[in-house]
This record gives C-alpha cells, structure tokens and sequence, in this order.
C-alpha cells in the first residue's frame, strides 16, 4: 500500500514539471527515435534493394553463341531461334538482337565535306520487335517500332538518350531521320530507360530492315525474361532448347538468386544500426542520468523531510526510480513514435515502401523505459544517502 | 503530585561530530520537558542548538548518554523502530520552510502520511483540516510559490501537524520573517500549547523566548537551565 502510494506521488512529482520532464526526456528520446529510424529505414532500404535486384536482374538470362564455329553447320543463334525458347516452363518473353559490324557513319544530316572528321558512330543494333518489352525500355518520345515495321523490314530505328544527343535527334517534331551508311531511316521513338545503361548509347532497328540494307545474318544474343525463380532453370534448359544434339554450343548466364546478396544487405546493416544505436542510447542514458543527479541535489531538502518524516531509504530510491523510469516511458513512447514517422516520411520522399518490423514499436519503447531506469539507479542510490539530519540545516 | 513519565528526558547525553578534527557539539546534557511544555532553546551560533534538537527529534544518535522518548529509551529501538516512532509522533519546522515548489500546498501537508499508508482522499482530508488550522483553509490548490513567507510557514506547520505530533520541533521558524508575520506563527504555537502540544521552539530572539514557559541556553554545547516562569 505504502509503497503505491510512494510511486503515485512520484508519478505526480514527474508530470508536475512536465517542460523539465520534456527536457529530460530528449536526449534518450533522440537515441530512441534514431534507433527505430535507423532499424526501419535499413529494412526500408533494404527491401527496396530487393526489389529493384528482383526487377532487374533475377528474372533475365542472356543466351549467347558459345564462340566461333568450328564446322559449317554448327549450331548458332538464329532469328527463328525464341519460338524454342519460348516454350520452356517460366519464361515470359525473349528478344533477339544484332551488333552490326561495318557501320562506318551514322548521321542525322548527310554531309559530304571530307574536311569534317568522322565522330565514332553509336552502335547499332539489329533486333526482334520484343527487344523493347525485354529490355525495359522507357520511351520519353515516339514509340518502339512493331512487329509490322520488322515483317515489312520498313526503314525504321529507335534511338537510345544519349545517342539522340550525339545525334542531335533529342525532338522527334524537328528531326526524325538518320542516315546509317549513308542510308535513310526513320526515327520512331527515343527511350531514355533500360536494364542496362550501355543500351541508351545504341540505335536499334529490326532484324529484317538490318538484313536488307546491312547484310545481318544472324543474332547475337538471345534475350529472355523469366519469371522470379526461374532464371536457373531456364539457362540450363535454354541451350537444350536450342540444340538438343549441341548445347555447349551456347553459353547462358544469368545473376545467381538475389538472397544471399538480401543477407550480405541484412549483416552489414544491422551492424551500424547497433553501433549507431548504442551510442545514442547511451549519450541518452548520461544525459538523464545527469539531469537526475542535479534533480536529487536541488531537492536535497525535500529528500531530508522525507526522510524526517518517515520515509525508509528503500522508499526513497523507489520514488527516484519511479521519477526516472517516467522520463524513459516518455523518451521511449515519443522517441519511436518519432522514428516511426521519421521512417514514413523519408521513405515517402523517395517514394519507397516504408517497411518496419513489427517490433520496433515496443523494442523501441522498452530500450527508453531501460535507459530511465539505468539512468536513475545511480541517482537514486545518491538520494537515498541523504541524511535528514544534515540536509535539513540549510535555510 | 503524582509523577508522571515526561516526554523528553535526557541524561547525559554528548554527541561528537567526527572530524577531523572531532567536535563535541553536546556535553553532558541533562534536560527534562514533560507533556505540554513550551521550551525555548537559545544560545549562541553553534553552541549547538540544532545538534540538540537533532538529537531530541530522533534525526541524530546520541554518542554517548541516555535518551526517553515518553518513557522508551530510544538508544535500545532499531533504526527502522526510530523512524516510525519520529513520523508519529514528532513534528518538524524549519526556518527554510522545505516546501515542494511544484506541489500544491494540500500535497505539501499531506507528503509526511504517505509514509504512514494513509491514501490521497485520507491525506487531503487531513492536510485540509490542518491548513483550516493554520488559517490557510482557503490556499490549499495553491502552489508554494505563490504564498508570502508568513504563509508558508504555515503550510510548513500544518505539515508537522498532519501527524498529529505530541511534540513539535521548531529551529528558528521566524527567523525569516518580519516581527509582524512572526507575531502571527508564535500566535499559532501559543494556540497548539494552549492545546495541551509540547514545544521545543530555537530562537535568537529574546521576546520569542519569553512567550515560552522556560528556557534552556545552551553554550558550548552545555545546557543552562533557567528558571521555569510557569
Ligand atoms: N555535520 C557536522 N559535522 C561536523 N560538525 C558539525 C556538524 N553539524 C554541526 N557541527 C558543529 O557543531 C557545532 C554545533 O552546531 P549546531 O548546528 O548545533 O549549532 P547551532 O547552535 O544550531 O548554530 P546556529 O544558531 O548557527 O544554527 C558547530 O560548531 C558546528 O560547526
Ligand atoms: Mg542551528
């Protein structure tokens, strides 16, 4: 009973000076907050790093000639050669596409003055129609060209960004043809997005346009997308497909399952969480802990009357306790609720998922709580010290 | 005349401050006050009047010598026997009124019976009816800080009160106060003697003194007794 009473009154002794409570509060309410942010954040960041190493790169296998035939008659990469791939479990899509060799001048403007040094043209590349859908490509302008340009090998190309502005092709309004070889083509869309960056470097026209006017015979590289989980699958039973009797003949690769990286991601992270963590806890902790020592000081009078008045020392050191593990309820409520809106609003402005452990909420709450009560013993121990006697004769 | 147990009875008593070096800040005191009395203790700065009254309120051992407290040697009773025995029944005023800035002034006066178990509806109904005591019936939401010196020596009383005391300590308690506010404390005192109360009260000042039934001068640590006026 006795004892209720002693934490009531400690309790009302808190929240009667509740901007010093505040003020208490904030050094361990900042190492909670940072914790919680911190932890979600690194989930946050962490997930975000997944799903981008999802979309990008777990779910794409490349096929490629394994290298220069031996034998007239080995087996090589052919346009025909998707509709095999195509029909293996887990692949979503395939692409082909062509590095031209002997392209000697790709310009938007023929120029005939011999003076002008030739710039290295951008690469240019022949490809099936799905080339735009397998390789991710955003068009800022125009469009992908379609399987009806590649039947009719009509003069089409899309051009990547950066080619554009070498080009000088940057508006489709003002320019929209380019000379290959001397050779006119129509530019029907500029992407300035890829899986791979060195794409938007490149000119891409149809297969059967290349194999007209630039004598392209054969592919390159086969392009696939899988769906997540097949990737391993589908680059073993890609050249399989490809050549029943042959499939060395091909090499396929693709970037391994993205969990170990997601663990490696994990690791490193919550290790510079506890580092940063635990010192801001602990800069916290002192802080309390000082603020609590001039606390027990001030009011070394009280204390003495307490005493005076019956208080045993163990009751002392409950109302100190009581007064401290306040502070920490206080630092870790607000300190978590701050970092969990820390947490939203960063990833917010990223336009992230904010995700958090379900736990952070209360972990975050009971380091405060643990942070007041540690910050207190010491104090407390200080204010059950005081003897009536003594503390009472000042004025 | 039949004899009864006083309430203070003091044989002998020293106490030493240890040093270094050690002071003897009470000698061979020998002090009698039965119930009801009204005693004034006066005497130089530190001939050792605090020390005294630490001594008598149960705050401090003797070193050496006997001490009664109504009849029960208290140099025999446990720590914990000491501090139940001084919350029931001793009563402190200060001349720092060691009030709680922030607490209002019921909370003040009430403070001392949460040590005793009592709840906060018991403490509030104690604390107001002793402030009613004090004249402060209407303050009792106030904070300390708000109240003028005279008044909160007045809450300091009515806490030594909350007890329900059967001896009431005072170091100096007007020693803070102008002659007409202290008028109005040392009134309140004669009140609670009229009231059958026992008073130990330390003062400097002579016409404080003499309110008291007696007075007990100490120097160097030894007590003088005067003459008793009644
Ligand atoms: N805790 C202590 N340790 C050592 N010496 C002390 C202690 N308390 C008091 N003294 C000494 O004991 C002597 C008596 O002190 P005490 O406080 O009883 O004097 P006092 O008569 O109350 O003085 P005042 O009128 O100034 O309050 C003084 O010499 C003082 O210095
Ligand atoms: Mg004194």
């Amino acid at each position: 009973m006795r004892l209720r009473y002693v934490c009531q009154d400690a309790l009302v002794s808190s929240v009667s000076r509740p901007s010093k409570l505040f003020l208490t509060a904030f050094g361990a309410m900042l190492g909670v907050a940072s914790l919680v942010a911190i932890s979600g954040l690194t989930t946050t960041a962490g997930t975000q790093i997944i799903a981008r190493f999802d979309s990008a790169s777990s779910t794409y296998v490349s096929i490629e000639n394994a290298g220069e035939p031996v034998n007239h008659g080995d087996p090589r990469l052919r346009w025909a050669s998707g509709d095999g791939v195509a029909r293996i479990e887990g692949v979503v899509r395939v692409a082909l596409s062509a590095r031209l060799a002997g392209i000697t001048s790709v310009v938007a403007v023929p120029l005939d003055d011999p003076t002008v040094p030739e710039a290295t043209p951008p690469a240019v590349l022949a490809a099936t129609a799905d080339l735009g859908e397998v390789l991710g490509l955003r068009l800022s302008d125009g469009r992908m060209f379609d399987r009806g340009h590649e039947e009719r090998g009509d003069n089409v190309v899309v051009v990547g960004a950066q080619a554009a502005g070498q080009l000088g092709v940057d508006d489709l309004a003002l320019q929209r043809v380019v000379f290959i070889n001397d050779v006119a083509y129509d530019v029907v869309g500029i992407f300035d997005e890829a899986i791979d960056n060195s794409f938007l470097g490149a000119v891409i026209m149809p297969a059967r346009t290349a194999q007209t006017h630039l004598g392209a015979t054969s592919p390159d590289v086969l392009h696939v997308i899988v769906r997540p989980g097949s990737a391993r699958l589908v680059a073993e039973q890609g050249p399989i497909a490809l050549a029943p009797s042959g499939p060395t003949a091909f090499a396929a690769s693709y970037t391994p399952d993205p969990t170990d990286l997601r663990e490696q991601v994990g690791e490193d992270t919550r290790a510079m969480f506890v580092v940063v963590g635990f010192v801001s806890m602990l800069a916290g902790t002192v802080g309390i802990m000082n603020t609590m020592l001039l606390n027990v000081m001030e009011r070394t009078g009280e204390i003495g009357l307490r005493r005076a008045l019956g208080a045993k020392r163990a009751e002392i050191v409950v109302q100190f306790l009581t007064e401290s593990a306040v502070v920490g309820v206080v630092s870790g409520a607000a300190g978590s609720a701050i970092g969990m809106v820390v947490i939203v609003a960063l990833a917010e402005s990223r336009s992230w998922a904010p995700v958090a452990e379900w736990w952070l909420m209360p972990v975050g709450f009971a380091l405060g709580v643990a942070s007041g009560l540690v910050a207190g013993a010491f104090p407390a121990w200080r204010a059950a010290r005081i003897e009536p006697a003594s503390s009472l004769r000042a004025a | 005349m039949t004899r009864t147990v006083p309430l203070i009875e003091l044989e002998g008593v020293a106490k030493d401050y240890p040093g270094p070096p050690t002071v003897r800040a009470l000698r061979d005191a020998q002090m009698t006050v039965g119930k009801g009395e009204y005693v004034s203790i006066v005497g130089r700065s530190g001939s050792g009047k605090s020390t005294l009254l630490n001594v008598v309120g149960l705050l401090d051992r003797p070193t050496c010598g006997r001490y009664s407290f109504a009849g029960v040697d208290t140099g025999s009773l446990s720590e914990r026997r000491r501090t139940a025995l001084r919350a029931r029944a001793i009563g402190f005023v200060f001349q720092g009124f060691h009030l709680m800035p922030h607490r209002t002034v019921v909370e003040n006066v009430g403070m001392g019976l949460i040590y005793q178990g009592a709840s906060w509806r018991q403490r509030r109904r104690i604390a107001e009816e002793k402030l009613e005591a004090v004249g402060l019936g209407s303050r009792s939401t106030a904070l300390p800080t708000m109240l003028s010196g005279g008044e909160m020596q007045r809450v300091a009383i009515a806490r030594a009160l909350a007890c329900s005391p059967s001896l009431l300590l005072c170091d100096e308690p007007t020693g803070n106060l102008d002659s007409q506010t202290a008028d109005g404390i040392l009134q309140i005192v004669d009140d609670l003697v009229e009231a059958q109360l026992t008073v130990l009260m330390i003062t400097h000042d002579p016409q404080v003194a003499a309110r008291a039934h007696r007075s007990v001068v100490v120097r160097d640590g030894r007590l003088i007794h005067d003459q008793g006026r009644g």
